[in-house]
């Protein structure tokens, strides 16, 4: 694509449609895991079926506490979270949250699991208890969890447990396999690399930085835990410069996400790279964000011209 | 519930940090029943850009009069102090209202209202519900010293109240000498009555445990209200949670039927209101 727009054209005629690794999305925008519950929640507050894509809340393969409180904390333009992944675990997914979901694939929302582990085999047993669930069209690995055979070392920093993970979730599964990136990396393109060699269908791009935020009366951290991951605007310098350098690197898609808050900020992904993107802390302060940021980039597209979006990703100009 | 927007009508200043936010919206009014909640976005936004601060803040509603609600807030932080700069006529976001409900007492019973400091807004909406039933209520409102009265604002302005309305301070500056709990149990002893009771409590954690024992102790069915460190309001971001006493003191048949998942419990859609009894009173100490 040229640096020049184009002639205006009619918002209805801009085809906003993504295809992520044959996975084809009637909008680039998906509500990211862990913001978003497992569906109902929102339902309330937006239009579930104007999105491009859910992802679900993590899942386990058995229910997980979560960590005590205080587990949020605002900071400049973002927030610190340490929930710990609590969740409902597998069973209690299949049985109680799939119906929704159902439902919400049946309107044309692409349903995306977020799945979580201690080991490889958990990872692998959620990938397997899945398997012909037709209210889900693909899996998302977290790999920000702790590895508790690797004493505690988290899948996501290490290239080979990394490409591990993937590996078995990927022979565990029938649906594609996104692998979602820490940023807490030196290199995040070589951890996007090992995915991606593993049989990994696209990478999500990126989960929360980790932070610390303190009180300084008590001079005690303002989270139960000590430290939490940072996600909201503030993060979104990285998220798009890791964006940008994963796509280059890695051949699979990209879904972009990290502070998206504004059409303008989700375009700005899909230009760094982006097949599609992903809404987090955002639909915690305004739960309307994906469906404003959908007609944004539609109308955005309109008035340049661009009559198919997917023409803008990776289409960052360097002199 | 509603995502909208509301109009601040009155920002009234009560006197050492204590305000009372007084804004117009028809459908959020409709909704109200007293114990539930709104998330007020309070920061300044430019378009395009995240507010700052850039979370909602979670505020009863303290009272409905026609298509007015209010609430009542102390400025401890950054939020609230964009909040005491709120001018008439100003619009501010609007998410509510939100989680469940205080339970009504059932007939016969006398209500108990125990409201602490910015903890008293619940009460208010509580004490307008069964004053609108003619059901038998009483309240102990505490605040620390007189100069916090404003936190009253809501029983102040419905004198004809006044013989059920019972107000403390911690150093005696106004009313009875002590804390809310230590007056209702002063009146219990000096007007003792068979009725029974059931108790509705909001203020500070050291004084919901407080309600909680004695209530226990008093064999009296009680409901609090509790704040947590709140993000959305809507159960999707799971942060504020409170400890489920069944889950980890329950009997073994109600553990039976419950899972690691259920050991924390979101204040935003279980809550805010929750049986004094069912769950552990500690918020951390680190609220603020």
């Amino acid at each position: 694509m040229s640096t020049r727009w184009s002639d205006p054209i009619a918002p209805e005629d801009v085809d906003i449609s993504v295809d992520v690794a044959g996975l084809v999305m009637k909008n680039p925008v998906s509500l990211a895991s862990g913001t978003a519950g497992y569906g109902p929640e929102l339902s309330h507050a937006m239009d579930m079926s104007t999105l491009g894509g859910f992802v679900t809340k993590g899942i386990a393969v058995t229910p997980w506490e979560g960590n005590a409180p205080p587990r949020i904390a605002e900071t400049s333009a973002g927030m610190l979270n340490a929930i710990g992944l609590q969740n409902v675990g597998l069973r209690a997914f299949l049985e109680h949250k799939t119906p929704y979901l159902r439902d919400l694939r049946a309107s044309g929302v692409r349903v995306i699991v977020n799945v979580i582990g201690k080991t490889v085999d958990e990872y692998h047993r959620v990938a397997k208890g899945l398997r012909d669930c037709d209210a889900i069209d693909a899996l998302e690995l977290n790999i920000s969890c702790p590895n508790i055979k690797e004493g505690g070392i988290a899948f996501g920093t290490d290239c080979v447990a990394a490409g591990e993970v993937t590996a078995a979730t990927v022979e565990g599964s029938d649906k594609p396999v996104w692998v979602k990136l820490s940023p807490n990396v030196s290199d995040i393109s070589s951890m996007g690399l090992a995915c991606e060699e593993n049989g990994a269908a696209a990478l999500s791009v990126i989960n929360t930085l980790v932070g610390l935020s303190i009180d300084l009366e008590s001079r005690r951290p303002r989270l139960s835990i000590g430290k939490g991951g940072l996600s909201g605007p503030a993060i979104k310098p990285v998220a798009l410069r890791m964006t940008d350098e994963v796509s280059r690197a890695c051949s699979i898609p990209v879904v972009g996400m990290g502070g998206i808050w504004t059409a303008t900020d989700a375009l700005e992904f899909m230009v760094c790279g982006a097949s599609a993107v992903q809404i987090g802390t955002a639909n915690f302060v305004n739960p309307r964000t994906a469906e404003q940021v959908v007609q944004g980039m539609r109308q955005w597209c309109a008035e340049r011209g661009v009559a198919k979006i997917s023409d803008l990703v990776g289409t960052l100009q360097r002199k | 519930m509603h995502e909208t927007v509301a109009t601040v009508v009155e920002n009234r200043d009560l006197g050492s940090g204590v305000h009372l936010l007084r804004l117009r919206n028809r459908e959020v009014c409709a909704e109200q029943r007293a114990g539930r909640f709104v998330m007020l976005g309070v920061g300044e936004t430019v378009e395009g850009n995240p507010p700052a601060p850039m979370l909602r803040r979670p505020f009863s509603i303290q009272r409905v009069e026609g298509d007015v609600f209010d609430v009542l807030y102390r400025v401890v932080g950054v939020g609230t102090t964009c909040m005491a700069a709120m001018k008439r006529g100003r619009v501010v976001e609007v998410l509510g209202p939100l989680g469940n409900a205080f339970t009504p007492p059932a007939p016969g019973e006398q209500a108990i209202l125990l409201g602490g400091g910015v903890g008293i807004p619940p009460m208010v909406a509580m004490a307008d519900a069964l004053s609108a039933n003619n059901a038998d209520w009483k309240a102990f409102l505490g605040v620390s010293s007189t100069a916090d009265a404003g936190c009253f604002v809501g029983f102040d302005d419905r004198p004809s109240w006044d013989s059920r309305v019972h107000r403390a301070t911690m150093d005696g500056s106004l009313g009875f000498h002590g804390h809310v709990v230590q007056a209702w149990l002063a009146d219990r002893e000096a007007n003792p009555s068979v009725t029974k009771k059931r108790v509705y409590a909001c203020g500070p954690m050291v004084m919901l445990r407080a309600v909680a024992k004695v209530a226990a102790s008093l064999n009296i069915p009680a409901e609090v209200s509790v704040e947590t460190m709140m993000g959305c309001g809507i159960g999707i971001c799971m942060g504020c949670v409170i400890e489920n006493k069944r889950f980890t003191e329950g009997s073994v048949e109600d553990r039976s039927t419950m899972s690691p998942y259920d050991r924390w419990l979101m204040a935003c859609t279980k809550g805010p209101v929750f049986d004094a009894q069912g769950i552990v009173l500690d918020d951390g100490g680190l609220l603020h």
